[in-house]
């Protein structure tokens, strides 16, 4: 029984952290609209510090 | 149990830091390492400048006479992931090392860290490193027998932090909240006088001490997904540049990966409250003041700090206020370790042993579940490009005829096709051995934050006006050429073309009058660099006259 727990524990958890792990590396692979929108330089001059 | 921590930091660091076994140069945003960067006065001491990397500057030249640019660039951020991994793991109160690898990992694999490491700021991340053996050191201190070595430890662990005015603070701030003021007197003095370099460097400095009100919006804290700017924040992330948050940032899941970390954080709070009974909560009050501190700068607290900024000489080293945060990465990771054990414990005692650990390895790799694209130099964004070889020609030319530079196109940060497109801040002052004139504005988006200069401020009004710069009197002016970021040909008559090639230009001004005469003194500024130095050494000589320690 205490072993069946364990496992249950083991699976909830790697599931968790594989569903973490998947969809972040999807937004790192494949990053929304409004990340591509943030992160475009839209200065073609590229002489700046950062956008916001 | 300790090897198992070095292990668990040295691995930590092969695989953040990968691509640096290439070889050349990381040049991101701040990051500017060059093969040997010259020693002169105005590191000590920028003449109409605030001094932001002030001794920061000098220590790198000082290394750079025995270590060469790229090999320092690489020990100096492999030690800031590495210290800043093993310290961690040494500061969780538990004896068992599993928890203390959660902590390691919790605390080494961050959005802060990896956000400031993409924006360059490798001198903010010492103190990032610096910090937990800074907490460690200061709770020595309290308990210790013998104070002297356990204060020579404090300063020896502040020294690293206190390279940059920012990390100064921190580390001074910590010292001064976490040991009673009649007892840590002595360890902040100790502290505080590592700050003298920057302190006396501002007080000198002709560059006034007031910045630009558009700078604290300009960097405030952001929102990095739909959690907003302070659900960014309570994950250590939330820094101001779009162009510095790794992608994994911007998931779905990423709020709630940190509402776990948080929970975690809140299961550890009573058995840290009763390991540490008085340093926990001295330390939550550090840690909720840099809270609410990165969190000035967003809503109502953005009025506040404008005026500080404006009124309050020294005020805009506020402005940036995320950098504030690392305080509170420290709680969080130390609790998240201590909640982690909690739960282990429990599920141990309810199912079995194998159940607790499987805890622990969950809570192990949550944070590289969270930020997985930490790894590998940020998937690949800090990977070594090599400098043009005519950085060396140019070079040897302004030795050879020592005179001051003025940088165009006149922006302090730019993108070189030779840098992969990555934004990096203008290597001229670093590479060349004179004084460099570059623009100390700064663009944010459509923003632009004024800058502090009046040397460059003269210089941005004859650009504008189209006139040529041979009337700024500089000896030399080089154009950093680039598609699309054009000089103006009217700005360069009068000038002499020297050498010219594909991505540099030199142009020698036959009109050169001598650098402006100037009041500002440096020496005192030298003073107070070997006043922190001797401290150092003294903190040293305290240490090393007793017994190791088991850290």
């Amino acid at each position: 029984m205490a072993r069946l727990a364990t496992f249950v524990v083991a699976a909830v958890l790697g599931a968790t952290l594989g569903l973490i792990g998947i969809i972040a590396t999807i937004g790192q692979i494949s990053p929304s609209a409004d990340t591509v929108a943030n992160q475009s330089d839209d200065n073609p001059a590229a002489t700046i510090y950062g956008t916001r | 149990m300790k090897g198992a921590e070095r292990l668990a930091a040295g691995a930590i660091t092969a695989v953040v830091l990968a691509p640096l076994v290439l070889p050349g140069y990381v040049l991101r945003y701040d990051m500017v390492f060059v093969p040997k960067q010259p020693l002169t006065a105005e590191l000590f001491a920028p003449a109409d400048a605030l001094p932001r990397a002030v001794p920061l500057d000098a220590l790198v030249s000082l290394a750079n006479l025995a270590v060469p640019g790229w090999a320092l660039q690489r020990l100096v951020l492999a030690a800031i992931v590495y210290f800043a991994a093993l310290g961690m793991a040494r500061l969780v109160p538990t004896q068992r090392t599993l928890p203390r690898l959660v902590g390691a990992l919790a605390y080494a694999w961050t959005p802060f860290l990896a956000e400031r490491l993409l924006l360059g700021q490798w001198g903010l991340l010492l103190a990032y490193a610096a910090l937990p053996w800074i907490v460690k050191a200061a709770l020595d201190l309290r308990t210790a027998p013998n104070r002297l070595p356990a204060l020579g430890r404090l300063v020896l662990a502040a020294a690293p932090a206190a390279v940059t005015p920012t990390g100064g603070l921190i580390a001074l701030a910590t010292v001064a909240v976490l040991l009673p003021i009649r007892a840590g007197l002595i360890a902040i003095a100790g502290t505080a006088a590592l700050c003298a370099p920057w302190l006396v460097a501002t007080a000198t400095s002709t560059a006034g001490g007031t910045s630009d009100p558009e700078g604290v919006a300009a960097f405030a804290a952001r929102g990095e997904n739909w959690s907003g700017a302070l659900g960014a924040l309570a994950g250590t992330g939330g820094i101001w540049n779009a162009q510095t948050v790794p992608g994994s940032r911007s998931s779905v899941l990423a709020p709630f990966a940190t509402a776990i970390l948080l929970v975690l954080a809140a299961a550890g709070w009573r058995t840290l409250r009763s390991r540490w009974p008085d340093g926990s909560v001295r330390l939550a009050v550090l840690a909720a003041g840099s809270f609410v501190l990165a969190a000035a700068s967003i809503g109502p607290g953005a009025r506040v700090m404008e005026w500080l900024v404006v009124n309050v000489p020294g005020a805009g080293l506020l402005r940036d206020s995320q950098k504030f945060l690392i305080p509170y990465a420290v709680l969080v990771a130390l609790l998240a370790a201590l909640g982690a054990e909690v739960l282990a414990d429990r599920l141990a005692v309810r199912l079995d042993a194998n159940a607790g650990r499987v805890v622990l390895v969950a809570a192990l790799l949550l944070p590289v579940a969270i930020l997985p694209d930490l790894a590998f130099g940020a998937a690949g964004q800090l990977r070594p490009v090599r400098y043009p070889a005519e950085w060396d020609t140019v070079a040897a030319q302004v030795k050879a005829a020592p005179g001051e530079v003025l940088s165009l196109p006149f922006h302090g940060y730019q993108r070189y096709a030779w840098n992969r497109g990555v934004i990096v801040r203008d290597p001229a002052p670093r590479y060349l051995d004179a004084p460099v004139l570059i623009n100390d504005e700064l663009q944010v988006g459509t923003v632009t934050v004024d800058g502090e200069s009046p040397r460059a401020a003269e210089a941005r009004r004859l650009l504008d006006a189209g006139e040529p710069v041979a009337a700024l009197g500089t000896r030399w002016v080089l154009v950093r050429e680039e598609p699309g970021v054009a000089v103006p040909p009217s700005v360069l008559t009068g000038l002499r073309p020297v050498f010219t090639g594909p991505n540099l230009a030199l142009w020698e001004n036959p009109s050169a009058t001598a650098t402006p005469a100037t009041t500002h003194r440096q020496w005192p500024a030298v003073v107070a660099h070997l006043f922190a130095a001797l401290v150092v050494i003294f903190a040293a000589i305290l240490v090393l006259r007793r017994r190791p320690t088991a850290w």
